[in-house]
């Protein structure tokens, strides 16, 4: 379902980010992206949210070139993936009932259904009873919880995490990862950018790592492999 | 999506753009302010010449009323001739009506005029030194002086009155006040658009974090510019409405209490005024906030 295809990303100041990268994704993976800070994992996630262009390179995704994607097609492309960030994102005006209905609104969805999969939404990050409050109620695991069934409104079939337990401790990370797991087992693919050692070790998932904007190895099952 | 369903969303729509620009007008009261007041002064600085305006076009009218042309004929003009002169005078464009008044009458008019000093007019029955004359109507003020100018080049008239030309004075006062008032208006309406550009700017700014998630949830670029476009227009029309509180009552004071003492002619009453112009004034709030809000989404909403 996704492909990148001898993809370089050379930033403004002839920083090269990525360098040459070919990977392919199937539907249904989970697949950790590691690497020490600076490797160019949050790159790689831009350039999947077509929120930068690669410098040269394909990235295809559900059999759409999307570096040819025109502007005004953007938004819908977007609405098929649920992104997830390391400092949650949430609309700190709205309350959590009302984040993910907004997610909703904005994909044009009608008032029945948002009635109906918001609650079940809640109900599956186990945030049903705090439905009425505002981000800063909540704390940081719940918070990313809220992020997640946000991601997830739309249903989409790729859901893109960039450090998603970065700001949480490992109880709260650990509770994350499960969601996670859940969601790849009903058929979601899941991108996910870490430098949570623990995690990727005691997930074995397919593990990409990166280095210096190149990817130095590709395992199934594999482990983090770094000691930083 | 079936009709019901896409209504529904529309109207769902319209309520979350109105209430996030009624927001950001909250969160940023002190441009908000500033910029609906500087709407409201332009437009109420328009509105005082528009108030100079149709009282000065009033007064023109009422004077218009009374004002006639005068055409006395040369004593050497015959009966036929005069016959020519009149229907030559009817035929002109404007021209509503016209009085024959022959020299006996004249006479009478002026023993009228004259009363109990009559006896100076005696012995004008002998040899009546009165000139026959036209009274000449017309339909609009304004026609005046074409009329008159028209029936000057007419044989055997001997002088025409036509009221000194104060009714085209008054119009060309008019013609100036209004001219003034448009320009001072689009100067004003530029600034007032700026300014309203400028709020939507900060807007814009404070608003920047909400924006990118909008985008990473794939919002539309009108789904996002809807809000700030929605606020300009706003702005615009809260200063009209000000603007047209603040005209009419202050102009029922002044018509209340200060026409009374001016017997010149009756003020145009604030009724009229205010019917005159509050579409309008509506009407230039919402370009001139649209046009504030679109200047600042183009130019400062990166999307
Ligand atoms: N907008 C940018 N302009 C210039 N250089 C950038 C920009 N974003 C990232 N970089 C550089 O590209 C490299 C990869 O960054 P990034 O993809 O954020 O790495 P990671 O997420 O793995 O820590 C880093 O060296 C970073 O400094
Ligand atoms: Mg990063």
């Amino acid at each position: 379902m996704i492909e990148f295809r001898n993809v370089s990303k050379i930033y403004g100041n002839n920083h090269i980010a990525l360098s040459n990268i070919s990977l392919s994704i199937k539907k249904g993976e989970f697949v950790f992206l590691v690497g020490p800070s600076g490797a160019g994992k949050t790159t790689f996630i831009k350039l999947l949210l077509k929120e930068i262009e690669p410098t040269s390179g394909q990235i295809i995704v559900n059999g759409v070139d999307i570096t040819q994607l025109k502007r005004r097609k953007v938004p819908f492309y977007r609405r098929n993936i649920g992104v997830v960030f390391q400092d949650f994102r949430l609309l700190s005006d709205k309350t959590v009932y009302e984040n993910i209905a907004f997610a909703m609104e904005i994909a044009n969805a009608s008032s029945k259904d948002i009635k109906r999969k918001v609650p079940q939404l809640l109900s599956l990050v186990g945030l049903l009873n705090k439905e009425k409050f505002y981000p800063h109620q909540l704390s940081g695991g719940e918070q990313q919880r809220v992020a997640i069934a946000r991601a997830l409104a739309n249903n989409p079939s790729l859901i893109i995490c960039d450090e998603p337990t970065g700001n949480l401790d490992p109880e709260n990370s650990w509770a994350i990862m499960e969601l996670l797991n859940e969601i790849n087992k009903s058929g979601t693919t899941i991108v996910m950018a870490t430098h949570a050692k623990d995690i990727v070790d005691a997930m074995r998932k397919r593990v990409v790592a990166l280095e210096k904007g190149v990817i130095i190895r590709d395992e199934q099952r594999g482990v983090y492999g770094y000691d930083d | 999506m079936n009709k019901g369903a896409y209504m529904d969303m529309m109207i769902r729509r319209i309520k979350y753009f109105l209430k996030e620009g009624i927001k950001n007008i909250v969160r940023n009261r002190v441009m908000a302010i500033a910029s609906i007041s500087t709407v409201a002064a332009s437009l109420f600085i328009l509105g005082i010449f528009l108030v100079l305006a149709l009282n000065v076009n009033k007064a023109a009218e009422g004077i218009g009323k009374t004002l006639e042309i005068k055409v006395f004929l040369k004593d050497d003009v015959t009966t036929l001739k005069k016959n020519e002169i009149e229907r030559n005078i009817k035929n002109i464009k404007g021209v509503s009506q016209v009085i024959y008044i022959s020299k006996e009458q004249a006479l009478e008019d002026l023993k009228k005029r004259l009363g109990e000093n009559k006896v100076i007019a005696e012995g004008f029955e002998m040899d009546n030194p009165l000139p026959q004359s036209f009274v000449v109507k017309v339909e609009k003020p304004e026609f005046i002086s074409d009329v008159s100018k028209k029936i000057s080049t007419f044989e055997g008239i001997e002088k025409i009155y036509d009221g000194k030309g104060i009714v085209e004075k008054l119009i060309r006062f008019t013609n100036i006040v209004r001219v003034v008032s448009y320009v001072l208006m689009g100067v004003l309406a530029v600034i007032s658009s700026f300014l309203i550009s400028n709020t939507i700017k900060l807007a814009v700014y404070a608003r920047r974090r909400e924006i990118s998630i909008m985008k990473y949830l794939g919002a539309t670029d009108w789904f996002i510019k809807w809000p700030f476009i929605i606020e300009g227009v706003l702005l615009g029309f809260l200063g009209s409405v000000f603007s047209i509180l603040v005209l009419y009552y202050s102009y029922s004071y002044l018509v209340n209490h200060v026409s009374l003492n001016l017997v010149l002619f009756d003020l145009v009453s604030a009724n009229i005024l205010l019917s005159f112009i509050y579409k309008k004034f509506m009407l230039m709030g919402i370009l001139i906030g649209g046009l504030g809000s679109y200047l600042a989404v183009k130019r400062y909403l990166v999307l």
